[in-house]
């Protein structure tokens, strides 16, 4: 099912490269109804998020191949009707780093170690609206 | 043929000898060969196997971790499919990547299956390595337990032991472990200057309220007050101004350049004056630095002014710094970039139109610069510098 502004509904790509980690935010992310993608890289999220036009992306900064900020930007392309909403996930201590990431047009940021709880309403509210257009 | 040179040269039984040397050596080496073969490839497959357990373990276990499930069945499950180790690894995994009452929660099952004993145990070691692995396993599982083995493995005599228990105790983020971590830096400071940066970074963005007591105890020389007020700035702690506003004035040319970064750093509109001050600092770093700081607060229109002064100063620094931090101030400090290429100083028309090349600029900035370039046909370099500079504004717009 297309959102108003052309992105899949209730779709989530997960760019972690860490097992665990995606497995974790999968977990968190997953719902009745809701369709979640995990990629490994930067390439392999970049080709998710092209294919499936999901309507949020979860995003870990430190991915290989391409980094992070390299997808965020290129899926935060402007002028792109159907660009997802991006949460960014990093290690705390890194404040430079979400500054720059909500520069790049993050929509949401979230420091590593965090409370799945907190995840899971994140996750939510950004589902909830509408990407920006 | 040569075994019949040698054994003419040197008598038959010399060259039995050798060549019975020779072939035994030959076989050693060919046993050595085939049983590091054999290691390498059982280890191979131990860590294969291990890693498949692993991976099951993360399948059994992630689901429950995350969404608040019946960890303790999880994990008595997990234990019995796929062994104690692999249940441990994920969970302490886990531990790190979680906070919160799971968090807890996971040290709790740590402590109650055995790892935290085990790692313990194995911190006993006379090996350093091993015992600063099973450090860094304590600081994964957290809990009391581990704290405490943690709080003496920082009094180690191996300094990457020590190291390894400040690191694993500052994970632990609580009151006590963060005192202890702190204690044990200030009892030995490391000398490499990247291992105290590292700290106090961690420091910053665990116990932020910690690392400002330390910074403003006067416990610490300058040059160790420079690196936690930066890290200070680094997370953005904002209790850090008024230490780092009276640092602006510190003897310490260093302190003072770290000051006035690091009030940039926290957009400090209170500090604009103290700042503009720096300009005129004796040492060029200093003015280098606070040139570029100001970049990041709302300057007033004498701020540009005085930017504008350092244009011409004598260090190619300060005038680079000077430049970029006008080309990002908007119309105000493009003009006053503008002005100075109708100067005759050649350093500052050139430093100008480099800094304004990352920018861009109104129509009458442009307008300006077009009616500047015959002005340098004496002056190819400069000249060739700002028709780039056209060229590329015209591209943008």
């Amino acid at each position: 099912m297309k959102n108003g502004n052309g992105s899949q509904k209730n779709c989530i790509v997960i760019a972690e490269d860490d097992d665990l980690t995606g497995e974790l935010i999968e977990a968190v992310a997953a719902r009745p109804g809701r369709q979640v993608l995990r990629a490994n890289d930067g390439e392999a999220a970049l080709r998710l998020i092209r294919e499936h036009q999901p309507q949020l992306v979860v995003l870990d900064l430190f991915i290989p191949i391409r980094g992070g900020m390299e997808v965020l930007r290129l899926a935060r392309k402007e002028g792109d009707p159907k660009r997802p909403r991006v949460l960014v996930l990093s290690a705390q201590g890194q404040l430079g780093t979400e500054e720059e990431a909500r520069r790049s047009g993050a929509d949401d940021f979230l420091a590593k170690p965090f409370i799945p709880g907190e995840l899971a309403a994140r996750i939510d509210r950004l589902l909830g609206k509408e990407a920006v257009q | 043929m040569i075994g019949g040179y040698l054994s003419q040269t040197f008598g038959y039984t010399l060259f039995m000898i050798l060549a019975a040397v020779v072939l035994t050596l030959g076989a050693v080496v060919t046993v050595v060969c085939f049983a590091l073969l054999a290691h390498h490839m059982l280890s191979s497959r131990r860590r294969q196997y291990r890693a498949a357990l692993v991976a099951r373990a993360i399948k059994l276990l992630a689901p429950v971790v995350a969404t608040g499930g019946d960890l303790d069945l999880a994990v008595a499950d997990a234990r019995r499919r796929v062994g104690d180790r692999a249940v441990a690894e994920v969970l302490r995994r886990a531990r790190l990547e979680l906070k919160g009452a799971v968090a807890s929660q996971l040290s709790r099952l740590l402590s109650e299956m055995g790892e935290t004993s085990r790692l313990a145990q194995e911190a006993r070691s006379r090996r350093t390595w091993k015992r600063t692995a099973a450090i860094r396993g304590l600081g994964e599982c957290g809990g009391d337990q581990a704290c405490n083995y943690l709080i003496t493995a920082a009094q180690d005599p191996q300094p990457a032991v020590r190291r390894a228990a400040r690191d694993a105790l500052l994970s632990d983020r609580r009151e006590e472990s963060v005192r202890a971590a702190v204690i044990s830096f200030l009892d030995d400071v490391p000398k490499r200057s990247g291992w105290r940066r590292e700290f106090y970074s961690r420091l910053a963005s665990v116990a932020s309220g910690a690392l400002l007591d330390l910074t403003t105890s006067g416990k610490l020389e300058p040059r160790e007050e420079k690196l936690a007020l930066e890290a200070l700035g680094d997370v953005r702690e904002r209790r850090a101004i008024p230490h780092a506003r009276a640092r602006l004035s510190a003897e310490d040319a260093e302190l003072r350049a770290t000051a006035v970064r690091v009030l940039g750093k926290l957009g400090d509109i209170e500090s604009e004056q103290s700042m503009v001050r720096l300009l005129d600092d004796p040492e060029s770093f200093v003015r280098s630095t606070a040139a570029r700081a100001i970049e990041a607060i709302p300057a007033q229109a004498s701020t540009l002014d005085a930017l504008g002064k350092r244009l011409t100063d004598p260090v190619w620094w300060v005038r680079a710094n000077a430049a970029h931090t006008l080309a990002h101030k908007g119309e105000d400090g493009a003009q006053i970039l503008v002005e100075i290429m109708e100067g005759s100083d050649r350093y500052a028309q050139q430093i100008s139109i480099s800094a304004l090349t990352h920018v861009n600029f109104s129509r009458a900035i442009q307008e300006r610069l077009e009616q500047l370039l015959p002005r340098f046909s004496s002056d190819p370099e400069t000249g060739a510098m700002l028709a780039l500079l056209r060229t590329a504004q015209g591209a943008a717009q």
